[in-house]
């Protein structure tokens, strides 16, 4: 009766795992949540480690601390609004950032702005020890759709010691008449992978994914910083800018990649499972990926261990000043289903799996793609040691030139399909860049009049209102 | 001392102990033996097939599990759930060569061709996931599944038939060495079990005859021990062995024919010393019987001194005449007095003293001490008080005639020894914290006093405490002797404190054995009777107040006849008697009288007047008093006094105490002619017929020849003696007839005597020298009709 009486958070000065965990026995004590509850959690192949830790270490402890059981479904790598759609049953599972605002006015995922405050869960917060940017990994508007679990910014991979490499520098400087170094505009990474790309001795100068499923991810950092401060998707009325000279140019610096890539780079289904193993054999040069690769290329099967370095993705120089914009493409954050049997309790799992005890253990293990998503993550030594201090700068680097992902309004992933869609069929040489461009424009017109200008005109602007360039 | 090397029961024990160390030993060395046997078959059946064994199944579940994981890699799509994967392949491979490694040297030692088998197998399936990690790691997924189909999968189902079968294998040999070791170690079981009840049956034997002649050595020791305990005859116990217990015996055997030399010295020294006690014991006798004798001699003659002096006094003499009889008559009873002083110490000396334990009035055997000596202490004018303690009971039990007798002794002293001031006896209570409660009586005067070194030695027989004093004060010396024998007797104890000049506190100590009062001596006629006390002296007034109350009286005390005139309220008292204290002549007294007589009109008055002032017969009709009393009050006077004034006026007196005034017809048989000529006289005055018989034969003619109310029967006589003709009385008298009283009348003196008087059907006993008193008594106790049958009660008639 006692714990009735109490509030839902144990202590204020407890941390917010232990409230999480208290928060649990409560529900459990009042009858709100059934001691036997099964929480099901339902996670992509590549994180399931990291939500349940190195041999289920942390879904042992969880159930230890709760008496909750957990049970885990394997989910794959398809849009949330489809997994969460087809799926029943499911009370915590991942979506990406640019999927919020389809999913949250759909009805799809919860609104999470009541068991925040419900719960006294602090979300709000910068360096050096809250979430980073919660404001592009949780928030839709005023209202918060998921919970920041992993950081994902793209950050630029370098072969170090080829860059290091005296005669290769001579060459380089002999061929450009530059000094061979990090590139800072795309066009400069643009010459050092050309200058890299030597297929016949089995080295390849850039990989990025060029496969349909991730096509905008890596054309989008690419639009953004063509103008100052950022190129816009569309304009005031929502008429797109993609066929502007800033769309083409970008457009350009995405296909150029192709033709210095390994083969097969813009087949279907040729993601990061296939970029990834090529880098870590020392085949490629240079490489565009979130900050997990990192993890892959320290460990001890990684042919490139300790060769290669991290920095932050090019920029375009405009009026002599270097726009560098970045923006997340990936970003599995934790949602909970609409349909959720026990949303407070994977609202708590969530808390809990996230919070600044048990996130480092969650984070910082190196079979899984979970990149930071804390400030406090950056100076704790197991993920140090996984990622290495260097790709935690450029990691930390890249956050204030880091934008909000995809179109941010109702029809994004018709938007981002049809994106996705041109940039693959002119990766595959079927059109040029102005081509794609203008197809593309032209699709996203005709969804802008489907889904009511007017109405998208609004989700527009209030999507702008989040664009802070400097975080 | 016992010499070295011969057997003892020690060594014998020890021998035994030594003999069963060494069959423990040796049982644990066989136990060892065939532990260490067990444990050798058991640990070559773990190292030879168990371990193997579970390697083997050990290596088949990483074996498969590996396969697992393998089969699960092909699963994956996603390149980051890839390298934990292939960390744990990696981890298994490590473990499964280090298990191949650490099994395969016992595992070819079973099982060569297999094992060799095993490890071709396990090698290219090594190969092939080292091959399938490869491809994994640059995520050819279909290399590796490609891999897992044509290499591994056939590798790992040989690894698994091979393990199968070996596994099957191990387990069979496995069996068969565990049954063989097991067969072993029940072998050695029974052969341990089988030594061990040999080696407990050997020691239970050898300890069972050790025991055994142990104990029928002690139970023939105990035999004899008991036997001689017994007082049997000593029979010498038979001695075998060489041993502690064969000493023992013979030390047994010694000791009891030093005992039986040592009997026979005490046998003889104990016959002699019977003799001298009998011979004492016979002179003890003669002593008593002589004292007895001397006794009955001595009260003969005073019987007829005394009984003459009586008769004589009841003749006209003149003054002269009368004061020569007096001064006889008190050399008589000091005479008599000393006789019974030497007759009681003779009793006590003797250890006759018998007590009595009846029901008893404490008051009145202090009322009556203190009558008894009232009158010589006011003589003297000494002032004679009583304290009796409120908590004390009213009635005890015990002896009061020896109590009585005590209290005489020392009021007589205390009288004797004072010549001025006061007398106080005073009786309390005494609590005690190891036993029930005594009655302490202490005597105290203001006398001469006596000397510290002087006051045990006044206990002793014929001392007193200056050789002057039985000069100076007369006496035998032998009270305070006797009082101390009566106390000690009673179960107390008795002591004086005095010094010179300043007086002597005598004090004893008795039981305080309570008794409640019985129905026959609540006075009749007095409960419920209304009384008013007036008396001044609050302790007299409580002390008078609770005696009545003892009586169930209802009382109403004030001290003078302001608090009486409180008490009437203006109206009259409804008492029916009222006790005043006062002195006659005293105008307060009178008008007390009368104020008494105001406020109940018809009350008896009764005046209690101070010691020596007593009243005259004239003064009671003078003064309006019914009876006059003096201080101190004896409890009997008060009771006759209330009980004449509330119950009845008694008759007046006849000079013929029996009942109804008729002439008794009386036999007194005494040989004695002085003895007849008083007992003739006394019993003519009181009014009897009395015929003499002179001895046994004649009182049992004049018996046969007529018939009488009461014969006084002597008992020594010539011929006949009084038993015997009692005895014949009692025989002759037929069941109906009326059964004569016989009352013995006898100088015999003792204890002894009254028993024999009994038995020989006697109903009551006189002591000689008689007085017309006691056969006043007797007539009036015996002279009424008889019982038809039985024996009545018989008191000592001392009054």
């Amino acid at each position: 009766m006692l714990l009735l009486l109490c509030p839902v958070v144990a202590t204020p000065a407890a941390g917010q795992a232990e409230r999480a965990l208290d928060a649990v026995r409560h529900l459990i004590a009042s009858g709100d949540v059934a001691p036997d509850t099964v929480l099901r959690l339902a996670f992509k192949q590549g994180n399931v480690n990291a939500y349940l830790g190195n041999d289920l270490a942390l879904q042992r402890l969880w159930e230890r601390e709760t008496g909750i059981v957990i049970e885990t479904r394997i989910i794959p790598q398809l849009p949330a609004q489809q997994v969460i759609a087809s799926t029943d049953g499911i009370d915590l599972t991942v979506a990406r950032n640019h999927e919020f605002p389809e999913l949250l006015p759909l009805g799809l995922i919860e609104d999470l702005t009541p068991l925040f405050e419900e719960f006294a869960f602090p979300l709000d917060g910068g360096p050096p020890d809250g979430y980073i940017r919660p404001d592009l990994q949780a928030y839709l508007g005023d209202r918060i759709a998921a919970i920041p679990a992993d950081g994902d910014p793209v950050i630029m991979y370098l072969r170090r010691d080829l860059l290091d490499d005296p005669e290769e520098r001579a060459a380089f400087r002999a061929a450009t008449g530059r000094e061979l170094d990090v590139p800072q505009t795309w066009a400069e990474y643009e010459t050092l992978y050309r200058f890299f790309h030597r297929p016949e001795q089995g080295l390849f100068g850039v990989v990025e994914e060029r496969d349909p499923e991730g096509a905008w991810m890596y054309w989008l950092p690419r639009y953004l910083s063509m103008a100052k401060p950022y190129q816009p998707l569309f304009d005031a009325q929502m008429r797109p800018l993609l066929d502007t000279p800033q769309g083409i140019a970008a457009t350009e610096s995405y296909l150029a990649t192709v033709a210095h890539g390994p083969p097969g780079i813009t087949d279907d289904g040729n993601n990061y499972s296939f970029t990834l193993p090529l880098y870590l054999q020392g085949k490629v040069f240079a490489m565009l990926h979130t900050p997990s690769a990192s993890k892959l290329l320290g460990s001890p099967a990684s042919r490139v261990q300790g060769r290669v370095l991290f920095a932050p993705v090019p920029g375009t120089r405009i009026d002599g000043e270097l726009v560098r914009r970045n923006t997340i493409i990936y970003g599995n954050n934790l949602v909970v289903p609409a349909k959720a049997p026990n949303p407070k309790l994977a609202f708590l799992y969530a808390m809990w799996i996230t919070s600044p005890e048990v996130s480092p253990r969650s984070v910082g293990v190196r079979g899984g793609f979970t990149d930071p998503y804390r400030w406090d993550h950056l100076r704790d030594p197991r993920i140090t040691e996984i990622y290495g201090a260097q790709a935690l700068e450029a990691f930390a680097a890249s956050w204030p030139d880091t934008l909000p992902p995809g179109t941010g309004i109702p029809g994004d992933s018709e938007y981002l399909e049809v994106l996705n869609r041109n940039l693959t069929a002119a990766a595959r040489g079927e059109f040029d860049a102005a081509e794609a461009m203008r197809r593309t424009a032209r699709t996203w017109d005709a969804i802008t009049e489907r889904h009511g200008r007017a109405a998208q005109v609004r989700h527009w602007k209030t999507f702008q209102s989040n664009f802070r360039v400097g975080g | 001392m016992r010499s070295r090397g011969r057997p003892s029961i020690f060594r014998y024990l020890l021998l035994t102990l030594v003999g069963a160390s060494v069959l423990v030993t040796l049982l644990l060395l066989l136990a060892t033996q065939a532990v260490r046997q067990a444990t050798q078959s058991l640990e070559d059946v773990v190292v030879l097939h168990v371990r193997p064994l579970a390697s083997a199944q050990r290596l088949q579940s990483k074996i498969d599990t590996l396969r697992g994981l393998e089969l699960e890699l092909q699963q994956f799509d996603d390149f980051f759930a890839v390298p934990y994967q292939l960390d744990n392949m990696e981890r298994l491979l490590d473990e499964i060569d280090g298990e191949l490694a650490s099994l395969r040297p016992a595992m070819e030692q079973i099982q060569p061709l297999e094992t060799r088998r095993l490890v071709e197998h396990w090698q290219i399936y090594h190969h092939a996931v080292r091959d399938e990690i490869r491809l994994a790691r640059e995520m050819d997924l279909a290399g590796v599944a490609r891999i897992s189909t044509t290499r591994s999968r056939g590798a790992h189902n040989a690894i698994s038939d091979i393990l199968g079968e070996m596994i099957v294998q191990i387990e069979r040999a496995s069996t068969a060495a565990y049954h063989e070791a097991r067969d072993e170690a029940r072998a050695q079981e029974t052969l341990l079990a089988t030594t061990l009840a040999v080696g407990l049956l050997l020691l239970f034997l050898t300890l069972w005859q050790f025991g055994r002649s142990v104990s029928r050595r002690i139970r023939a020791l105990d035999v004899a021990a008991h036997a001689v305990a017994h007082g049997e005859q000593f029979t010498p116990i038979q001695v075998t062995g060489n041993d502690e217990l064969a000493d023992l015996g013979r030390a047994f055997n010694t000791m009891q024919s030093k005992v039986a030399e040592r009997e026979d010295e005490l046998r003889a020294a104990y016959e002699r010393l019977e003799q001298r006690a009998q011979t004492a014991e016979e002179a003890t006798l003669a002593k008593s019987q002589f004292l007895a004798n001397m006794s009955h001699e001595i009260r003969t003659p005073m019987n007829g001194v005394l009984g003459m002096l009586d008769i004589l006094r009841e003749t006209r003499m003149n003054p002269e005449q009368q004061d020569y009889l007096a001064t006889a008559h008190h050399s008589a009873n000091a005479l008599l007095d000393l006789l019974n002083d030497i007759l009681d110490l003779s009793k006590i000396e003797a250890g006759k003293v018998r007590l009595e334990r009846i029901q008893f009035d404490l008051e009145q055997v202090i009322d009556d001490s203190i009558a008894l000596h009232a009158d010589r202490a006011h003589a003297k004018g000494i002032d004679l008080k009583t304290a009796l303690d409120p908590t004390l009971p009213s009635y005890l039990y015990g002896d009061p005639g020896r109590l009585r007798q005590v209290l005489n002794n020392l009021l007589s002293n205390a009288v004797k020894f004072t010549r001025s001031g006061e007398i106080a006896l005073e009786v309390k209570r005494v609590k005690r914290h190891d036993g029930p409660p005594l009655m302490r009586v202490e005597i105290s005067d203001t006398g001469t006093g006596i000397p510290r070194d002087k006051q045990e030695e006044i206990f002793e027989a014929f001392t007193q405490a200056d050789g002057s004093t039985t000069r100076r004060f007369g006496g035998t010396g032998l009270g305070l002797t006797i009082s101390s024998e009566l106390v000690r007797a009673m179960g107390g104890e008795i002591g004086v404190k005095s010094a010179p000049g300043q007086g002597s506190r005598f004090w004893f100590t008795l039981p305080l054995d309570e008794a409640t009062m019985s129905d026959e001596h609540k006075p009749p006629g007095l409960a419920g009777a209304r009384v008013l006390v007036v008396v001044g002296d609050g302790a007299q007034r409580d002390q008078l107040v609770r005696r009545l109350e003892s009586w169930h009286c209802h009382v109403r005390a004030v001290a003078n006849a302001d608090e009486l005139a409180e008490a009437g309220n203006g109206g009259h008292l409804s008492c029916k008697l009222a006790l005043l204290s006062g002195a006659l002549r005293d105008p307060r007294t009178v008008a007390t009288i009368g104020e008494v007589h105001a406020a109940m009109p018809g009350a008896k008055v009764v005046l209690l007047t101070p010691p020596g002032q007593p009243c005259r017969e004239e003064d009671l009709d003078t003064y309006g008093i019914d009876h006059c009393l003096s201080w101190p009050l004896r409890k009997s006077q008060l009771r006759n006094a209330m009980q004449q004034l509330l119950v009845a006026p008694r008759p007046p007196a006849s000079e013929h105490p029996t009942p109804g005034g008729r002439e008794l017809k009386v036999l007194v048989a005494e040989d004695n002619l002085i003895n007849q000529k008083v007992a003739i006289s006394m019993l003519r005055k009181l009014g009897c017929t009395v015929d003499i018989a002179g001895n046994g034969h004649e009182a049992l003619e004049r018996y046969r020849g007529h018939r009488y109310d009461l014969i006084f029967m002597d008992c020594q006589m010539p011929g006949i003696d009084g038993f015997e003709v009692t005895e014949e009385i009692r025989r002759i008298e037929t069941p109906g007839t009326t059964r004569v009283p016989i009352v013995a009348m006898t100088a015999h003196a003792m204890p002894s005597d009254r028993d024999r008087c009994l038995e020989a059907g006697m109903d009551d006993y006189l002591s000689k020298p008689i007085s017309v008193e006691q056969l006043r008594s007797m007539l009036a106790r015996w002279g009424g009709p008889g019982p038809e049958s039985g024996v009545p009660e018989f008191r000592e008639g001392t009054a």
